[in-house]
């Protein structure tokens, strides 16, 4: 038997004492009260969710205020009862003849004109009907992100889903962004809205690589090497090359289908190893 | 009124699981009661942050070990304990842990005086009985790196309780 084999019997050995060992281990035990205790002490303790009724109590307010600008808006305006002055003792008023402009028939030219006139009013009428459309998010605007990403969890509306999600990116709401893209079901819509942004939030996401769960930091090279360009890849190329953040670069780089960014990920195995980078796409398999 | 009730619910079905998790983590069960209830108060204030997305269980053991993390920082801060405060095991001799202290509590000891991490690793891996990949979830960090921790968690272990492994192989 060669000394490896022995090593690898005693260490089997001691591993599996040490296993008995573990499993052996005892805490001392805690105070009889102290559950009781802590029981107790969870029953005053107020969760800082909002309740309910507070909702409610808003809804209703808010439905009052409405009401109140309606009625005031339409209620007819009284007329302020006035006493009749008492008539003026003064000689009653000389009667002017009124004028009365003499009016003669239109003309075919007066009639041609009028006619235009009208034509080009409803084609203004009808333009302006067009153009003013009513904005879709302009409900989703008033939530705050909480709400946000409840609405985006709940709905089976994809176009509703996709607005909630556009206003979290345009509010820099990163981490709520990453959740969708870590879930199954709507990672294609989050990637999908995230390409659509004319000017997408890239530095924020090249932060969140730095982030202190494992899975959100391969979300954000996710959605990074969806929006891959040659600027985004060249940084993520120069991450790898001064191991900074060089394991998500990788990461980033590999989501990325741009041939730009295969030709630099080539380039990366120069600073990092085949391994690592094969390590890396496992994680990304297993992530996604 | 919903969520207070749920929040309680789920707060007394885990409070036995989370105080024998501090219990391991710190190794004194009054430190433990007072980590669990920071973490009690830290879950109803974030309460709002729970999504449901993972299990109250892990949620609120992610809540403990940060809060145990913060109060290692603040004992180091106050240089009360060092971060490898390891009591030196190799001076017990296997006879008087056989005899004297129960051996069972001296492992607990050692097992709570790892170095934080390997620490976090050992009573996840071992005491939940939750994967490496669950772990690592839970810490955020990668699977290797639970790994690594767990193994030199073990090789720790092997080293300080090497004179009585030694004893009872004989």
């Amino acid at each position: 038997m060669t000394r490896d084999r022995e090593d690898n019997f005693a260490g089997d050995a001691s591993d599996a004492m040490l296993d008995e060992l573990l499993a052996q281990a005892r805490w001392p035990e805690p105070d009889s009260q102290s559950e009781s205790r802590l029981r107790m002490r969870c029953g005053m303790i107020r969760p800082t969710r909002t309740p309910v009724y507070r909702i409610a109590i808003a809804v209703a307010a808010m439905i009052a205020i409405v009401v109140g600008i309606w009625f005031v808006e339409t209620r007819p305006r009284s007329r302020i009862a006035v006493a009749p002055p008492a008539p003026p003792s003064v000689a009653p008023p000389v009667t002017v003849e009124k004028y009365a402009p003499r009016v003669r028939p239109l003309g075919p030219v007066e009639r041609l004109v009028l006619i235009e006139d009208k034509l080009r009013n409803a084609q203004r009428a009808k333009a302006s009907s067009q153009t003013v459309k009513p904005d879709p998010l302009a409900w989703l605007r008033r939530l705050d992100n909480a709400a946000l990403v409840r609405v985006a969890s709940a709905t089976n509306d994809a176009e509703r889903r996709d607005n909630a999600i556009r206003l979290l990116l345009e509010r820099n709401d990163l981490q709520s962004f990453l959740y969708f893209v870590l879930r199954p079901n709507t990672r294609n819509e989050a990637l999908a809205v995230l390409h659509e942004m004319p000017n997408p939030p890239t530095s924020q996401l090249l932060a969140e690589l730095n982030h202190r769960q494992v899975d959100y930091r391969l979300a954000a090279a996710k959605a990074l090497g969806g929006l891959c360009d040659q600027k985004i890849d060249r940084t993520l190329l120069l991450m790898v090359a001064t191991n900074n953040h060089r394991r998500e670069a990788i990461a980033a780089l590999l989501s990325c289908s741009d041939p730009h960014a295969k030709q630099l990920l080539s380039q990366a195995q120069a600073y990092a190893s085949a391994d690592e980078i094969r390590s890396v796409q496992h994680d990304l398999n297993q992530t996604f | 009124m919903v969520d207070r009730e749920t929040f309680d619910r789920l707060m007394l079905d885990h409070l036995s699981a989370a105080l024998r998790f501090a219990t391991r983590l710190l190794g004194d069960p009054q430190e433990a009661e007072d980590l669990v209830q920071e973490a009690m108060l830290r879950a109803a204030r974030n309460w709002k942050s729970f999504r449901g997305a993972s299990s109250f269980r892990t949620w609120l053991f992610q809540i403990l070990i940060n809060a145990f993390r913060d109060r290692l920082r603040g004992k180091r801060a106050r240089s009360e304990v060092m971060d490898d405060d390891v009591c030196d095991v190799r001076s017990i001799d296997p006879l008087i842990a056989t005899q004297g202290a129960e051996m069972a509590e001296i492992v607990a000891k050692l097992v709570s005086s790892l170095p934080p991490r390997q620490r976090e690793v050992l009573v996840l891996a071992v005491y939940e009985e939750m994967s490496s990949s669950d772990v690592a979830k839970m810490l955020g960090m990668t699977e290797q790196n639970v790994r690594t921790n767990l193994h030199y968690a073990r090789q720790r272990l092997k080293a300080q309780l090497g004179p009585y492994m030694s004893e009872n192989k004989r």
